[in-house]
């Protein structure tokens, strides 16, 4: 029959119990058979996993890693060349809407000061000569 | 300021040096998760090259409020994850256990059963393994567990517990275990 503290005893194996519920389980395990006999086989479940693990030379995974990161740069290099990379292009491109800016307010100025040389051409001597071209038969043009 | 921190402080100023340390220091975790997951071992050299890939390329993402040991195993996780989906991991034949060179860190009283747990571990599902593992072989908190896995920590324990019934019984099946019964 199983005991209703074996959620505890998990805990307790795992070291995650407060002061008070370790203090409890282990006046608990002093009487409770079952409870005492499932913390031998996860202790020694614990122990056969803890002895299962493997080491391998840093040096050697290192090599052995290096030539697939120098793959990685490959690759990214790549698509560096092909592809709109929105991170790096922001900040390239940051200061082309000031610059922007300034070109429109810089011709809008122009503009305003020099409105009355674009009026003239528009609708001053230019424009003149232009009509009397097209009035003039001798110009030409067998109008 | 933290050890692994400075190491990425150093990588992220251009310094591979700095990610050969981390590399150094964290490759036998990343290779023991890998290998508990996935039970084989040039299978879990792979995953764990992959996952160091993998931080390598999204360094940028790391966020020093976070450690770096939780980020890793859930990226190792990940990758044995992966490795497990594509290759639809079947639980391996109790003669085929293992078949690898291992360095063992403590004599154990019976070699035997190492061997027989690693095949125990096979046949638990996948969400309880890694529960048991990060705990068992990397001694990892539960709330190490919960970062790295991105789970509560009540689902940690729940995962533990559940992990340690099944490879109980599995082990009692094949007759190991049964004086501590």
């Amino acid at each position: 029959m199983r005991c209703k503290n074996l959620r505890m005893l998990n805990k307790y194996i795992d070291n995650e119990l407060s002061a008070k519920d370790k203090e409890y389980i282990e006046a608990h395990l002093t009487g409770c058979s079952y409870c005492r006999s499932e913390l031998k086989s996860f202790m020694r479940i614990k122990e056969a996993l803890g002895a299962n693990k493997i080491k391998s030379d840093p040096q050697n995974f290192w090599e052995m890693l290096t030539p697939r990161l120098k793959e990685e740069d490959v690759i990214i290099e790549k698509e560096d060349a092909f592809s709109f990379n929105i991170g790096l292009w922001s900040k390239r491109l940051m200061p082309v809407p000031v610059v922007i800016a300034a070109s429109v307010i810089i011709l809008l100025n122009l503009n305003f000061t020099n409105r009355n040389l674009v009026d003239e051409y528009i609708f001053g001597a230019s424009f003149n000569k232009t009509v009397s071209l097209l009035n003039d038969n001798s110009a030409g043009l067998g109008l | 300021m933290d050890e692994d921190l400075e190491y990425i402080k150093r990588f992220k100023e251009g310094d591979l040096g700095g990610f050969e340390m981390l590399v150094k220091k964290y490759q036998n975790r990343a290779l023991n998760i890998a290998y508990s997951l996935a039970l084989n071992f040039s299978s879990a050299q792979d995953i764990a090259q992959e996952a160091f890939i993998k931080v390598y390329n999204n360094i940028a993402l790391f966020r020093a409020e976070s450690k770096f040991s939780s980020w890793l195993y859930r990226i190792v996780v990940n990758c044995s994850y992966d490795y497990l989906r594509k290759n639809k991991h079947q639980p391996i034949p109790l003669d085929d256990a293992v078949s690898v060179k291992l360095e063992y860190d403590a004599k154990a009283q019976d070699p035997f059963a190492k061997e027989l747990v690693h095949w125990a571990l096979s046949k638990i599902p996948l969400e309880y393994r890694s529960a048991v593992v990060l705990r068992e072989i990397e001694g990892l908190s539960y709330e190490d567990i919960s970062r790295a896995l991105k789970i509560g920590i009540g689902t940690v324990e729940s995962r533990i517990f559940r992990g340690r019934q099944l490879l109980r019984e599995a082990l009692l099946k094949r007759g190991v275990l049964k004086d501590a019964v």
